[in-house]
């Protein structure tokens, strides 16, 4: 027995190196797998992120007239080109590089060596780039040089995005943003993507002008019908769909979080639709499909901020409060006489304002904080001053070059597929319309 | 500036008239003779090295840019001539179509028409007044869509006319409606006029 005893210690002495480096090994199996999961789930949210190009293209393509759908395709095509090798040249680094100073990333340009996780991590943020660059396409639509159009969404992406970027975010590799530093809360952009979006969309509206009678000689409002909502819807759901990557994915690590960011993300924009079906219901008024696809779109964005650090009461209301402006601020934009061909100024920038205040209003950890909620206006008007102000400079200079900013009052009667692309649309659509369309806004 | 356009002897004289307000006499020979040696086959961007060159005084170091800002002017003068005089000149030669004229008169009078009563008069001068700022002489006193308007068009603005309508139908009624009656009137045109290039009006 003692032997037996004597036999079983000397066994267990014996394996307990090799137990060791089994656990050793065990342990580096899991974290490798725990980086693959987290690498595969980043890049799967980086491949929705760029379906919202898709999203986008299709609601702005379906808000505007046939004559100017190649047009609208194409500058979401192409800003995403675009804005793709300019954000690997350039806005990577201003972004994410190493932040010295609070300011602005000062390596990491153009990077060609780079770890796996960090490649991971560039392929992630550069769709979001492409995301924030397309947001003041649709609002400038039917009216502006293709070109001028191109150069501007490249110093987006190289410049307006990144900089602000990396005030909020920091860096990656060795320091942190001043806005971070405050304790600044945007988790996955509202105001870093789509604010900043929203407001150089307003810079370009004020510059361009709005379309050929838009607006009447005595004042009125003429509306302009999208020539395919049924796109329009297309692209809202595709856009929806795409956003839980976009949301969801911000983690960078495939935790069990996830699932509350993507449920947050969902009630924000159901709530953003159903306050803008009530409110319109209430009002008296047709419920329009366009403007339910933007109350959920403003939704989306103004959670995007807080999904992950608020309850989902507390998203339900930040949607719901998203769709009610959604619901009220066109008719004001309107009022001062800017055409927003698709509203992208209040979904994206009012409401990623909104949604990056409520981030702070709600923050679970600390609710209705007001030194919390401070920092947070203090980022969203820093984000004003900085997308707006170098849009509008920017916008400025391209209407004294490239033969300026806005198309010929010919082209524009023309439509820009013809002018800009010499392709058409639909060129086998006859235009045979036998009702009264006149008064079809009424009730609107 | 694509200067190939002009030729050594061209240049000199644009050259020679615009430092006529700063240089005289012999020196203006001098400067002149020295820009045709070294200077008359080179590009004209080069212009500002031939600046420095004679600006050799504090006064004429002073007038520099103005000097340089008379001189290209002169040269582009003369390039718009040779450019005027080279290009082809098919609009004056070829006689007006009369098809055209009466399909540009169909489609004005046809949009026109869809014009409410109560607006016709502040419509026909809106126009008017949108093709007067074009720098298109036109006859005032008539109405659009009157023999007398049409007439006293040239075929070459036959298309700024027809945009200038355009940018006031939508003034007045909205671009959805303009683009309808624009599309309508236009395959009405194509229609009965099928001998017609189009270009010229739309």
């Amino acid at each position: 027995m003692k032997i037996i005893k004597c036999l079983v210690v000397l066994f267990c002495v014996c394996s307990l190196p090799a137990f060791a480096s089994e656990t050793a090994t065990n342990t580096a199996n899991i974290q490798e797998i725990r980086l693959s999961l987290d690498s595969v789930w980043v890049v799967i949210g980086g491949i929705l992120v760029f379906l919202m190009q898709a999203g986008f293209a299709m609601v702005e393509s379906g808000s505007v007239r046939s004559k100017n759908t190649v047009n609208v395709l194409m500058k979401n095509y192409m800003d995403a080109c675009l804005g793709g090798l300019v954000f690997w040249l350039v806005g990577f680094g201003l972004m994410f590089g190493v932040n010295s100073s609070g300011w602005i990333g000062t390596s990491h340009f153009a990077p060609n060596e780079m770890d796996g996780w960090h490649w991971n991590l560039l392929f992630f943020q550069m769709m979001f780039a492409a995301t924030a660059t397309t947001i003041a396409s649709g609002a400038m639509a039917e009216r502006i040089h293709f070109v001028a159009y191109i150069v501007s969404a490249a110093v987006v992406s190289g410049l307006i995005y990144p900089v602000f970027g990396s005030w909020a975010w920091g860096s990656i590799f060795d320091g942190a943003g001043w806005l971070k530093a405050l304790g600044f809360i945007d988790f996955a952009g509202s105001t870093v993507v789509h604010s900043i979006g929203g407001w150089v969309a307003l810079a370009g509206i004020i510059v361009l002008g709005p379309r050929l009678g838009r607006f009447g000689r005595n004042g009125q409002s003429h509306f302009l019908a999208g020539h395919n909502l049924p796109l329009v819807a297309l692209g809202g759901f595709i856009l929806w769909f795409a956003w839980f990557g976009f949301n969801a994915a911000s983690t960078v690590n495939a935790s069990v979080s996830i699932g509350r960011i993507a449920l947050n993300t969902h009630l924000s924009a159901c709530a953003g639709a159903v306050a803008y079906m009530l409110y319109a219901l209430i009002r008296g008024k047709a419920i329009l499909m366009k403007t339910t696809i933007n109350a959920s779109l403003g939704g989306l964005v103004g959670i995007t901020a807080g999904c992950a650090t608020m309850s989902p009461l507390f998203a339900v209301i930040t949607g719901a409060i998203a769709g009610l402006l959604v619901s009220t601020l066109p008719a004001l934009i309107e009022k001062l006489k800017l055409d927003d061909v698709v509203d992208a100024v209040t979904v994206h920038g009012f409401c990623g304002a909104w949604g990056t205040v409520a981030a702070g209003l709600f923050f679970e950890a600390d609710m209705f904080n007001s030194q919390i909620v401070s920092i947070q206006v203090l980022g969203v008007l820093a984000a004003f001053a900085w997308g707006f102000g170098i849009a509008l400079i920017t916008f400025k200079v391209l209407e004294k070059m490239l033969g300026g900013l806005r198309v010929s009052t010919q082209h524009e009667q023309r439509g820009l597929d013809y002018t800009e692309h010499a392709e058409l649309s639909y060129p086998e659509f006859q235009r045979d319309v036998t009702f009264e369309t006149d008064d079809i806004t009424k009730r609107h | 500036m694509p200067n190939e356009l002009l030729s050594v002897m061209q240049k000199k004289q644009a050259i020679e008239r615009g430092l006529s307000h700063y240089l005289q006499g012999t020196v203006l020979e001098g400067v002149l003779s020295y820009w045709e040696q070294e200077y008359g086959d080179k590009p004209s961007f080069v212009l500002n090295r031939f600046m420095s060159d004679i600006c050799n005084t504090d006064e004429l170091r002073f007038l520099r840019k103005e000097m340089l800002k008379q001189v290209l002017c002169e040269m582009s003068a003369v390039e718009k001539q040779v450019l005027l005089d080279s290009k082809p000149k098919v609009q004056t030669e070829e006689p007006v179509s009369a098809d055209c004229t009466e399909a540009f008169f169909d489609l004005i009078n046809a949009v026109v028409k869809t014009v409410a009563a109560a607006d016709l008069n502040d419509f026909n001068a809106e126009v008017k007044k949108h093709v007067q700022a074009m720098g298109i002489a036109i006859q005032a006193s008539a109405n659009l869509n009157e023999a007398a308007f049409i007439e006293s068009l040239a075929l070459t603005s036959y298309a700024q006319v027809i945009t200038a309508l355009y940018e006031c139908y939508c003034e007045f009624y909205g671009p959805t409606k303009a683009d309808q009656v624009y599309a309508r009137v236009k395959m009405d045109i194509k229609n009965k006029y099928p001998s017609v290039d189009l270009h010229y009006l739309l």
